[in-house]
């Protein structure tokens, strides 16, 4: 689901057929988010038969909530009730479980690179490792992790400071 | 180095500086902001990351959201169930009073 001037229109059709109940539209949805929201999911829970479970059943929250979503981001509104899914409702585990270990026999330096910033964003608190993946890899502004998050821009300011802070310190093995 | 310019630096990063020159500026004079602004740029690494493919298929989601409505309507069907349960015996004894009440004054009144 892309976000240009061309696309939106088709988007809004996808996602007011979604609410009156239209199958293929939720599919279209589902398809678009599922792998980054199992993503997420992932480095919450650190275990995928987890965040099978917890993907079905964010989806499952998605739908029944669609009708509250009234025009603007839908992108963010998704990641919000994401979050705040994940954020109350589940229960973060302790245990690593590398998400790389089926590819141990092709591993290279690429590999192990990512490997590397997966296990750094798994040991950083939820909320910060979150709002990095949105804003590097999502390429969320700073109001739109406003409006994600439920918090003033300053305070997204400073969040991402800190979490930049502490990636550095566990990607890098370096204090401050 | 002051926080608040730490926070400016990684504002600066995410293009979202009010006056960019101004952190520029700094930049170029002040190496310790330069290695600060260096180290930070490192979260710029999570871009690279890829997707996991979610291995659940659309037809679980659907399948759930079918039943919702069905649990739900059980659900409602049972309370109502319990209530009558519990409700009738009361409403039951309240009426069989107010019928005897009404015989013992239609006996009175004769």
């Amino acid at each position: 689901m892309c976000y240009n001037n061309r696309e939106n229109e088709m988007n809004d059709l996808v996602i007011k057929k979604a609410k009156s109940g239209d199958r293929n539209s939720q599919e279209i949805i589902y398809r678009e988010f599922k792998d980054r929201i199992y993503t997420l999911a992932l480095y919450y829970t650190k275990n995928p038969a987890n965040s099978s479970d917890v993907t079905q059943d964010i989806f499952i929250k998605i739908f029944r909530v669609i009708n509250k979503f009234n025009g603007g981001n839908f992108k963010a509104w998704i990641y919000r009730v994401s979050i705040n899914y994940l954020l109350n409702y589940v229960s973060r585990r302790d245990t690593f479980v590398d998400l790389n270990q089926n590819c141990m026999a092709t591993r290279n330096k690429d590999i192990e690179e990512k490997i590397a910033i997966e296990k750094t964003l798994k040991k950083m608190p939820e909320k910060l490792s979150f709002l990095l993946i949105l804003r590097e890899k999502e390429g969320f502004n700073y109001k739109e992790l406003s409006n994600v998050f439920g918090v003033p821009i300053g305070t997204i300011k400073s969040r991402l400071y800190k979490a930049r802070k502490i990636f550095r310190k566990y990607y890098g093995g370096k204090d401050e | 180095m002051n926080k608040k310019i730490k926070i400016l630096l990684s504002s600066y990063i995410d293009g979202e500086c009010k006056h960019p020159e101004i952190v520029e500026d700094m930049l170029k004079q002040n190496k310790e902001a330069k290695e600060i602004y260096t180290e930070l740029l490192s979260s710029k690494k999570i871009k690279y990351l890829e997707y996991k493919e979610c291995p659940v298929p659309f037809d679980k989601i659907v399948l759930v959201t079918k039943k919702e409505p069905i649990k739900r309507l059980l659900v409602t069907i049972g309370a109502v169930a319990i209530a009558i349960l519990v409700l009738f015996p009361l409403i039951k004894n309240s009426y069989q009073n107010h019928q005897s009440k009404i015989k013992n004054l239609t006996e009175v009144l004769k």
